[in-house]
């Protein structure tokens, strides 16, 4: 057999090594060669697969790619520099950097990406398709699986994404730590809507909405690990993703319809995930900061727990809700309370809270206000005016499976 | 009876490879190469190497010129060598390549020498 055989390569090491060896480029190189870092890091990875199943893997894959990558871009960056001075002051400066520096740097290149693809000048339509594309090693056509939507779409989204920093001027060198802790919520927004497209999809596959997710958890837990960005709030983002990831598979039943919590069942929860997610939630508490990411991951811990003994503590879950209202203000945490208030004290004074919410935008478009509102009511023995806030959610309903799930509940209310 | 030296010759059709593999597709390719290679078993006598498409080309009169080397559409992209009885047993052999479903295709050349 050829070279060191073939020790194979861990789960989406391609993947998660073009975001690393594209920070590496991009850092070296510039924010505005990202489409080169792109196209260069590509030809290493299929230089890769032509050559390593035949001679062997190299000692050292990442520095292997990394040596073909930046010889590629130094190659054609080369034959740009004829007509570009700035261009040539870099080709001089290579010279002088050593490739040990960019391989210790990687990580920390790739934290700095993270950053800059996250950052606001980013248009919001484009963040998601960003961020896969550039931080998760997708391709085009993978994106637009992910986020069901077309090629041409997604490739407009990332072009309009990488026109914004050759206007911005961002780059990786220039981020501080300091920089980087006040931006942080930021960036984990971006995390957030990411994992929410995995766990709340129902169009995508099964197997597009678990990669989503474990994305999100992959780069919180560079959040959390990292030196400049660790801490309270990172420890406490990166559980609350956890505490939901435990569900992933226990939210949809086998023909993809959605499951009501307490419908779940305990045998497919990942309770390897669930003790790591307790395991950040203690370290995210054990800071002083509190961040409106602790007050969720209070909650769904609180909600796992109850689940796993058989009751649940809704007194903490209204606390946990009342601090997110406070550090978080929005009609739908508060909506969240009534259900937990409801749980504590009875659905009459669940919908006494629901009085006291400004609801006039959920009104118009949020089916769930209209749906537990109607959950409400049913339990407090108002039937007939539970039917038409049901029948409203059900017009509301952005997805077919919700649209179903209102439907179950329709039934079981006339059936009664 | 020793078994004969063939050496399997990779070829691609250059314009079959328009659309990039994405990063988990190129790591599934791989995958498929080390199953294959390990199916071989002893038959496999070494793994080879790939070709890149650049290079230079030497003329009768001793002028050099640019490569890409395309016959045709095709591009040499790598060889391997394997041990057989017989040049079908090889060329079965070859079938399992993975480059066939990307629309490759695998040359199977006899060596010259008798061992």
């Amino acid at each position: 057999m050829a070279g060191s055989g073939p020790r194979q390569l861990v789960d989406h090491y391609f993947r998660h090594e073009s975001a690393r060896l594209i920070a590496a480029l991009t850092r070296r190189f510039g924010m505005r060669h990202l489409p080169l870092a792109e196209d260069d890091v590509q030809v290493a990875l299929s230089r890769a697969l032509a050559s390593w199943p035949k001679r062997g893997n190299p000692d050292d894959p990442t520095r292997w790619l990394l040596t073909v990558a930046i010889n590629h871009v130094v190659d054609q960056l080369r034959r740009e520099s004829r007509k570009d001075a700035l261009t040539t002051e870099h080709l001089a400066d290579l010279e002088t950097r050593s490739l040990d520096q960019e391989t210790d740097q990687l990580d920390d290149s790739l934290l700095r990406l993270i950053f800059v693809c996250c950052d606001p000048c980013v248009p919001a339509e484009s963040q998601l398709a960003l961020a896969l594309k550039t931080l998760c090693g997708f391709s085009v056509r993978e994106v637009a699986r992910a986020l069901v939507s077309t090629t041409d779409s997604i490739e407009k989204r990332i072009s309009r994404a990488k026109a914004r920093f050759r206007h911005q001027g961002l780059e990786l060198e220039g981020l501080s730590n300091e920089a980087m802790r006040l931006r942080l919520s930021q960036v984990q927004h971006v995390l957030y809507l990411l994992f929410n497209e995995g766990y709340s999809s129902t169009q995508a596959e099964r197997i597009i909405r678990v990669e989503l997710c474990e994305e999100a958890v992959r780069l919180a837990l560079i959040l959390a690990e990292a030196e400049g960005t660790r801490g309270g709030a990172s420890s406490a983002f990166l559980a609350l993703l956890l505490f939901h990831a435990v569900r992933l598979d226990a939210r949809l039943d086998e023909g993809g319809a959605i499951l009501l919590f307490e419908e779940q069942d305990l045998r497919k929860w990942d309770l390897k995930l669930l003790r790591e997610a307790y395991r950040w939630f203690e370290a995210a508490t054990s800071e002083p900061e509190v961040t409106r990411y602790h007050a969720e991951a209070l909650i769904a811990a609180e909600h796992c727990r109850g689940k796993l003994n058989g009751t649940t503590d809704w007194s903490r879950i209204v606390d946990g809700y009342a601090l997110l209202c406070r550090l978080a203000p929005s009609p739908i945490h508060q909506l969240n309370q009534a259900i937990a208030i409801a749980h504590l004290h009875g659905p009459q004074r669940g919908l006494q809270h629901l009085e006291s919410i400004d609801s006039r935008r959920l009104d118009e478009h949020y089916y769930l206000w209209h749906a537990i509102r109607a959950d409400l009511l049913s339990l407090n023995g108002q039937k007939e005016e539970a039917e038409p806030a049901y029948r409203r959610a059900w017009d509301l309903a952005p997805t077919q499976a919700e649209k179903e799930l209102v439907i179950r509940k329709l039934d079981a209310l006339e059936a009664e | 009876m020793s078994k004969s030296k063939f050496m399997f010759v990779y070829r691609s059709d250059a314009e079959t490879e328009t659309i990039a593999p994405s990063p988990e597709q190129m790591q599934e390719m791989m995958a498929a190469w080390h199953a294959w290679f390990a199916s071989l078993g002893d038959s496999l006598i070494e793994g080879g190497d790939a070709l890149l498409p650049m290079g230079l080309q030497v003329q009768p009169d001793g002028t050099v010129t640019d490569g890409p080397f395309i016959e045709g559409k095709e591009m040499v992209g790598g060889y391997s060598i394997v041990q057989a009885d017989t040049i079908e047993e090889a060329a079965e052999m070859a079938k399992g390549c993975p480059m066939l479903p990307m629309g490759g295709n695998v040359e199977v050349r006899p060596f010259a020498c008798l061992e």
